[in-house]
């Protein structure tokens, strides 16, 4: 009985949101741009938790990476290398724990060309173990080989990115060219696995992997030293940090209080940056996002003052046949939820598509859970509830009387 | 128990206040009526007829004095017992119909039992026949704009009939009508008190009024 009643009313509640379609199509607007930009909000936040995530397991929890130069140098973008050969030599033997330590140089703005393309990408010299070490798989061809780091030798592995610019997507086509890089000829032995993710503006599929050996020797002419060093360790990494600190200032010959020349990053701090950028976003897009929504609530409440106004017969005619004010109230609300819940699935809707778009163009993270449908349902009832509750007990609160000989 | 008056009203005052002047519309009104009786209440308009009426029809409280309404004392009744009155026991038929512009005539008659607590599955049926005694059968599922005044009545008066109400209550029923559709509405008005409605009818038409059996004129908030 009781539920046949309230489904009567909202029964007069659908029929009136039709029968006042501008009112309703302007609330409905308002409510799914809110709507739309709350879910965009959760979404590129759930996005960009994926993406720290994914660097924290590419990273690898157990890895550090040490940087030649120090914290402030770094910082003020000042290049030097400190690291050489010898300490991560160091490193491996005289650290317990440590399993695995590879070098890195890279040759910045480095220029490759193929008959008539050109592209400019970042090198990077390391060992064979560089591939293993970062979970990066080939995709067609094979890894230079250790020969080929001891005798300097020209081979080179080649990120996604370089097949598309320079081998028209084809990755088989690539195996075995020779290619001009900083105009020295490399044989291209492989390609890397596409790994599809970015941080800002570097997009790791740009990239040629090389021989450490040939990277300093033949394009950087450098005998000693060596941009980066990653190493991987059993057991605590606090501990194994404070080892390696310990080794490389007693190597470097630094005393005392005086700064490290080097810098030590986990995958911690990876993450920890990702979630600080993360924070301030957050912040913003969500003052951003929650005002468009209530200024998207107003124009309910708004329009709907008039509405009552405007249906004051209406509401009189009924209270005359005896609805009670809470009668009233019920039908007002339901109005107003109707429309919310219609105007968050037009703005699920919308943002869906913006999301395409978004993933489509830009780098921006975006993932779409069903934690955002819960989300955004629950905050367009609340809007709904909320916006319609003074119209709503105003519609009440209308002498009948009155109500009818206006 | 025969006797006791479905409406009884004992020295009834009502008086409004326009900014600090208080103007005191009904004068102290005692009026009883009993079931079945048909009654017009005639006066001239700012007489306090249309403030009575809502008195009468539970839409609004006097200022002083008792409303008994079947026996019982309902002057300090809530909100919610006087819906529940006017749902149950009072259908209003009004001047201007009064119908909700966006549903149809059907669910403009089944508009009070939304309201009621009796079983809904049965109201359908009883409201299709009720507008089709009233010889609406075709027009079921128009909207109020597509229905002539008279048409429009006839629906109003099925809606006041769709709860089974002692009273009917109507203020000025013919005053938007023509003379021949006013004459049809007063006859089926005066068939329902045939069949045991107590009727009720504000009026200053005199025609109207001789449809009653009885006449009560107000005058300047007396009964007179």
């Amino acid at each position: 009985m009781e539920k046949l009643f309230k489904l009567s009313l909202l029964n007069q509640a659908f029929k009136a949101i039709i029968s006042y379609p501008l009112r309703s199509f302007f609330c409905l607007i308002g409510i799914a741009l809110g709507i739309l930009s709350i879910t965009l909000i959760i979404a590129s936040i759930e996005g960009a938790n994926k993406r720290a995530l994914q660097l924290f397991s590419d990273f690898g929890p157990d890895a550090i990476l040490i940087f030649s130069g120090s914290e402030q140098m770094r910082s003020a973008r000042i290049r030097i290398n400190t690291l050489t050969l010898d300490d991560m030599q160091a490193i491996k033997e005289h650290i317990i724990g440590c399993y695995e330590a590879i070098p890195m140089i890279p040759v910045r703005n480095m220029n490759v060309s193929y008959g008539d393309k050109k592209w400019r990408t970042l090198g990077i010299g390391s060992t064979i173990d560089y591939f293993t070490s970062w979970g990066w798989r080939i995709s067609d061809g094979n890894s230079f080989s250790q020969e080929d780091v001891e005798q300097y030798n020209n081979v080179a592995v080649i990120g996604q990115e370089i097949v598309k610019q320079i081998f028209n997507g084809n990755p088989q086509s690539a195996i075995g060219k020779t290619i001009l890089l900083n105009k020295k000829p490399f044989y291209v032995a492989g390609v890397l696995k596409e790994r599809g993710i970015s941080f800002g503006s570097m997009v790791l599929d740009d990239r040629i992997i090389m021989p450490i050996t040939t990277a300093m020797r033949e394009m950087l002419n450098e005998r000693k030293y060596i941009g980066a060093i990653r190493a991987r360790f059993y057991g605590d990494i606090t501990s194994r940090i404070n080892d390696v600190t310990e080794l490389l200032r007693q190597r470097h010959g630094i005393k005392g209080e005086s700064p490290n020349d080097f810098t030590i990053r986990t995958a911690e701090d990876a993450k920890q940056f990702l979630l600080v950028l993360q924070g301030t976003l957050v912040l913003f897009l969500g003052i951003t996002g929650s005002i468009s929504l209530i200024v998207g609530g107003f124009v309910m409440a708004n329009l709907f003052m008039i509405s009552v106004q405007e249906r004051s017969a209406e509401i009189g005619i009924r209270r005359a046949f005896g609805a009670k004010k809470y009668h009233i109230i019920l039908q007002i609300l339901f109005e107003c939820i109707i429309i919310s819940i219609a105007g968050s699935v037009l703005g699920l809707f919308l943002s869906f598509v913006a999301g395409k778009l978004i993933i489509a163009y830009t780098t921006i993270p975006i993932f779409f859970s069903h934690k955002i449908f819960w989300i955004t349902s629950l905050v367009a009832t609340a809007v709904g509830i909320i916006s319609g509750l003074y119209p709503a007990r105003k519609a009440a609160s209308l002498n009948p009387v009155e109500a009818l000989f206006v | 128990m025969e006797n006791t008056p479905i409406i009884e009203l004992k020295n009834l005052k009502k008086s409004f206040f326009i900014g600090n002047r208080e103007i005191e519309v009904l004068k102290g009104i005692d009026l009883k009526i009993y079931k079945n009786e048909s009654i017009a209440i005639i006066g001239q308009s700012g007489s306090g007829k249309t403030t009575l009426m809502n008195i009468i029809g539970c839409m609004d409280k006097a200022t002083s004095g008792t409303y008994l309404f079947k026996g019982k004392d309902i002057t300090t009744f809530s909100d919610d017992e006087l819906s529940e009155i006017r749902n149950e026991s009072i259908g209003f038929v009004f001047q201007q119909f009064h119908l909700i512009p966006y549903i149809n005539a059907l669910e403009n008659v089944m508009l009070p039992t939304i309201y009621s607590k009796k079983p809904l599955d049965s109201v359908k049926q009883k409201a299709i026949s009720l507008l089709t005694d009233l010889g609406m059968k075709d027009r079921l599922y128009n909207k109020p704009t597509q229905l002539s005044g008279g048409q429009q009545q006839r629906v109003a008066i099925a809606r006041a009939l769709i709860n089974d109400p002692e009273i009917i209550l109507a203020d000025e029923p013919t005053g938007a009508l023509d003379t021949k559709t006013s004459s049809e509405i007063m006859d089926i008005l005066v068939s329902l008190n045939e069949k045991g409605k107590t009727l009720i009818i504000i009026t200053h038409e005199v025609e109207v009024a001789e449809r009653c059996k009885k006449n009560i004129r107000i005058s300047d908030g007396k009964i007179i």
